[in-house]
């Protein structure tokens, strides 16, 4: 042939690896907790902060957020909003069923600037499900990482996820979890305010503080701003971006922000980097 | 390699040869006014290698609008397979900035995963390029592309009722086998160069240096003049379709009525047209008419580019002779220049 | 359980339905995912219940006002199929004259004794869950649709102008025969029908949901029409608006 590519292609790259659905949790009206693991007994083998490709035969594939932690591996477990045609059907599905998965895909949050350091973690709705596997990571392996703290935002009460593990994380010294919820609601007796309420009242040591944060498109704006104003450099507030990955694989276009495409060079990216793409917040 | 010369009735045989081996595609004129399309050669009489423009580039046998990407059984276990079809095929007649456009998919589309339908179909195809005459809206001269080293076995330049042949490759010059031909003479070869610097001479051209786009890109961001363009844009994505170099593409399910067996295809799709940034949550992020025409300016003229080291626009001009509403990249890019130097 | 499919016609040619019919080859696949329980075109059974209605045609009687209320009332799953009960269609074009001089035009003296209101598409009269375009709907499209429903998915329809279609078949296009068409303005689905077989498109799924009209009418005048005609191109399949039901 005329002298094009000669690479060698992985033929399977489109292809969805089956795996097992083994637990179902419900968690709100609109979310599950999904637990899987590969007929293989193969582990997914991801970073916090990536992602896969949950794939129905007959209904389509969605990416979705991997939400625990290489530590809990072969299991690995996606927390799903029902929202369109295949989290929906997901949400129908009973234990036992066969998922397909491709990925994991993108970069995860960057483990080694933060080891060491000081952690906030920020997180608004049905964001914390990306910055589970990190929250995970972190109380794993503990004694790697300094004060390590959690801004929690919901609507209302009724949206919290992981309650479990809220409850443990809430009476641990590991992490100084904090709760809000944006309006008076009559079965709350916490914090009341959007999650930027809770900056005033932090103690931060800047420099050494990391700041992750992930929540619908709008929190971002004000949640940087109270970032900066502790602080906190930009190269260490550190983001994860939602867009349609129809590929995973930087193909398709259809998650590109500027030059960037969100499922290889993110969806994790620091605010130094992001500040200059203007699609990006 | 040395040039040799072959007359028309050679380029018959030529294409009788070929097509005795296989699928043969070349420019036919179709209804309409200067229309042509690439399809099979069923009778070489029908072949127009004298053609400005195809409607869709021959980008489109190596990656077509739909395209199967994977066969599903549903059972208690669902089966799922790889779906990768290509065939031996020879593009006949290809211009110098197809060619380019295919080039430089290969560089997107083998960039750190390799696509394998893409590869597998570019691995059967053989290419005999054929120079052309640029018509009003070519501006290959301004964006390096009139000419390309690469990507095709053979390529003819038509020269005074004959073609002189350049045999690039050892499938090239299988093809050439039992061609009568003779050598290009010193004259030939001087002509076929003379021929490239007349193509050069268009009168459309962007007023700046190619490579010095990217860096002019970086000054365009808040500029007013996408939203004069864009105001009269249908985003109908024509010009994303017709385009070379473009390769945005969405990926359905397509489920048989028995609901026992589907495939999972992708079709081409265009970041002009209004859905193409929505999330699942519905939120779309780039809502606007200016911001889905930006985008597509800033990622064949910026992004691309910077990431491969080339323009990701081979200077066709099928987006603008394809536009109902004219928006020409030379104009828009132009006053793009323009209005930024005013400002400086 | 499979879903049980109604099929109603108001104000219309009934060519919707039709349609179905000619699904032949598929007809039995479709048998196997539903259970049509009424359909006059296709069936002599009626039926009291039903889950899914798929209503052709416009609401242009106070009959069909009730009769659509009802409907609605019943079905889980209102579809509206065809551009009567999408746009208004064709129907919609009397709705700029009197009622009086409407039946007048047409019956003469007679036609008092008819009861005609201003033709409306379904979702002015009721809530409508999803909406299949065409003058008579796309088969192909239908096809999908149904397999969708079966499959529990929300069917994605295009809101993309024709043009997409048009060039993914690599259609000369229509403007640059000497002719004019809608296309660009036009929601696409139909695979573009029209255009492949020779005619310029007269936009009988509508407009897309964010059409770019002042650019279209440029063009329109641009390619020889003149104001009256631009204004016929859009009107044909698109003159519904509820500024002539007052």
């Amino acid at each position: 042939m005329a002298q094009a590519c000669q690479c060698e292609a992985d033929r399977e790259l489109y292809v969805p690896k089956l795996a097992v659905l083994d637990k179902v949790v419900p968690q709100t009206e609109l979310e599950t907790l999904f637990q899987l693991r590969f007929e293989d007994g193969a582990p997914l083998g991801h970073q916090p902060g990536q992602f896969v490709q949950v794939c129905l035969p007959g209904i389509g594939e969605a990416p979705i957020s991997i939400a625990s932690a290489p530590c809990e591996e072969p299991h690995f477990e996606l927390c799903v909003r029902k929202v369109g045609n295949v989290t929906r059907a997901l949400h129908n599905l009973a234990e036992g069923a066969y998922v397909g998965i491709r990925g994991p895909f993108g970069r995860g949050f960057p483990d080694d600037q933060l080891k060491g350091n000081d952690v906030l973690v920020v997180a608004g709705g049905i964001g914390l499900v990306p910055v589970r596997p990190l929250i995970h990571h972190i109380l794993c392996n503990r004694p790697d990482y300094g004060n390590f703290t959690i801004l929690y935002g919901m609507k209302r009460p009724e949206e919290m996820l992981f309650r479990d593990e809220i409850a443990e994380w809430e009476s641990s010294n590991a992490v100084d979890l904090q709760l809000t919820i944006d309006r008076p609601h009559p079965d709350w007796s916490g914090h009341v305010g959007v999650v930027t309420t809770l900056f005033p009242s932090l103690e931060l040591d800047a420099p050494r503080t990391r700041a992750v944060i992930v929540g619908p498109p709008i929190m971002y704006q004000f949640v940087i701003l109270e970032c900066r104003n502790k602080g906190i450099a930009d190269e260490h507030i550190i983001l994860s971006l939602e867009r349609h990955m129809k590929c995973g694989v930087g193909k398709c276009g259809h998650c590109q922000i500027n030059g960037k495409y969100v499922c290889q060079d993110g969806p994790v990216f620091n605010y130094h980097e992001l500040k200059q793409l203007w699609e990006a917040i | 390699m040395a040039l040799q010369v072959i007359g028309c009735e050679a380029v018959t045989q030529l294409l009788e040869k070929l097509m005795a081996e296989g699928r043969v595609v070349a420019p036919h004129q179709r209804e309409g006014n200067k229309q042509w399309v690439f399809e099979d050669v069923k009778d070489p009489c029908d072949v127009c290698l004298d053609y400005t423009s195809t409607i869709l580039p021959p980008k489109k046998y190596a990656f077509p609008p739909k395209e199967k990407l994977l066969h599903y059984e549903l059972a208690d276990r669902p089966k799922m397979e790889a779906v990768i079809e290509a065939e031996p095929l020879v593009i006949f007649g290809a211009h110098p900035c197809d060619i380019y456009g295919l080039n430089a998919l290969d560089k997107a589309l083998c960039d750190q995963k390799v696509d394998p339908n893409w590869v597998a179909r570019r691995a059967q195809i053989r290419i005999v390029g054929v120079d052309c005459e640029p018509d009003e809206y070519c501006f290959c001269g301004s964006m390096g592309t009139a000419s390309v080293s690469t990507g095709y076995d053979l390529f003819l330049t038509p020269l005074n009722g004959d073609y002189v042949v350049e045999v690039a490759t050892p499938a090239g010059e299988a093809m050439m086998e039992g061609i009568p031909a003779r050598e290009a003479s010193a004259e030939e070869i001087a002509a076929v160069k003379k021929r490239l610097e007349t193509k050069l001479r268009q009168e459309r051209k962007i007023n700046c240096d190619v490579n010095s786009l990217p860096l002019h890109f970086s000054g365009f961001e808040k500029s007013p003049v996408w939203a004069e363009v864009a105001e009269k844009c249908y985003s109908c994505g024509t010009c994303n379709l017709t385009c070379p170099t473009c390769f945005c593409f969405d990926v359905l399910d397509e489920m048989d009525l028995s609901l026992h067996s589907g495939n999972r295809e992708r079709e081409w799709d265009g970041c002009m047209l209004e859905e193409f940034a929505q999330v699942g949550s519905g939120e779309n992020f780039r809502e606007e008419r200016e911001d889905r025409l930006k985008h597509r300016f800033f990622r064949k003229y910026s992004y691309l580019f910077t990431k491969y080291g080339e323009p990701y626009c081979c200077g066709c001009g099928r987006c603008v002779r394809q536009c109902l509403v004219h928006i020409d990249p030379v104009d828009t890019i132009n006053r793009l220049l323009a209005h930024s130097g005013k400002e400086a | 359980m499979k879903p049980r499919v109604a099929m109603f016609a108001f104000t219309c040619c009934e060519g919707c339905g039709l349609a179905v019919i000619e699904c032949e080859n598929e007809l039995l696949d479709v048998l196997n995912l539903i259970d049509l329980v009424e359909w006059r075109e296709g069936l002599s059974e009626k039926a009291e219940e039903y889950d899914i209605a798929l209503v052709e045609g416009s609401i242009s009687t106070h009959a069909d006002e009730k009769k659509i209320k009802e409907i609605r009332e019943k079905a889980k799953v209102l579809v509206a199929i065809g551009a009567c009960a999408t746009t208004g269609g064709l129907n919609a074009l009397k709705n700029r004259y009197g009622m009086h001089e409407v039946k007048q035009m047409v019956y003469g003296k007679a036609g008092e004794q008819f009861d005609t209101i201003p033709a409306r598409p379904l979702r002015a009269v009721v809530p409508v869950d999803l909406e299949l375009h065409g003058c008579p709907i796309d088969r192909t499209e239908f096809l999908r649709v149904v397999r969708d429903v079966a499959l529990g998915k929300t069917p994605k329809l295009p809101d993309y102008p024709l043009c997409v279609e048009c060039k993914k078949k690599e259609n000369v296009c229509v403007f640059f025969r000497g002719m004019t068409c809608m296309g660009p303005v036009v929601r696409a689905g139909c695979g573009a029908i029209c255009p492949t077989f020779g005619d310029g498109c007269e936009g009988c799924r509508g407009l897309v949901s964010n059409p770019n009209e002042n650019a279209h009418k440029e063009t329109l005048a641009e390619h020889g029409l003149t104001v009256t005609e631009v204004l016929q191109h859009f009107d044909m399949f698109n003159s519904y608006t509820e500024d002539h039901l007052a």
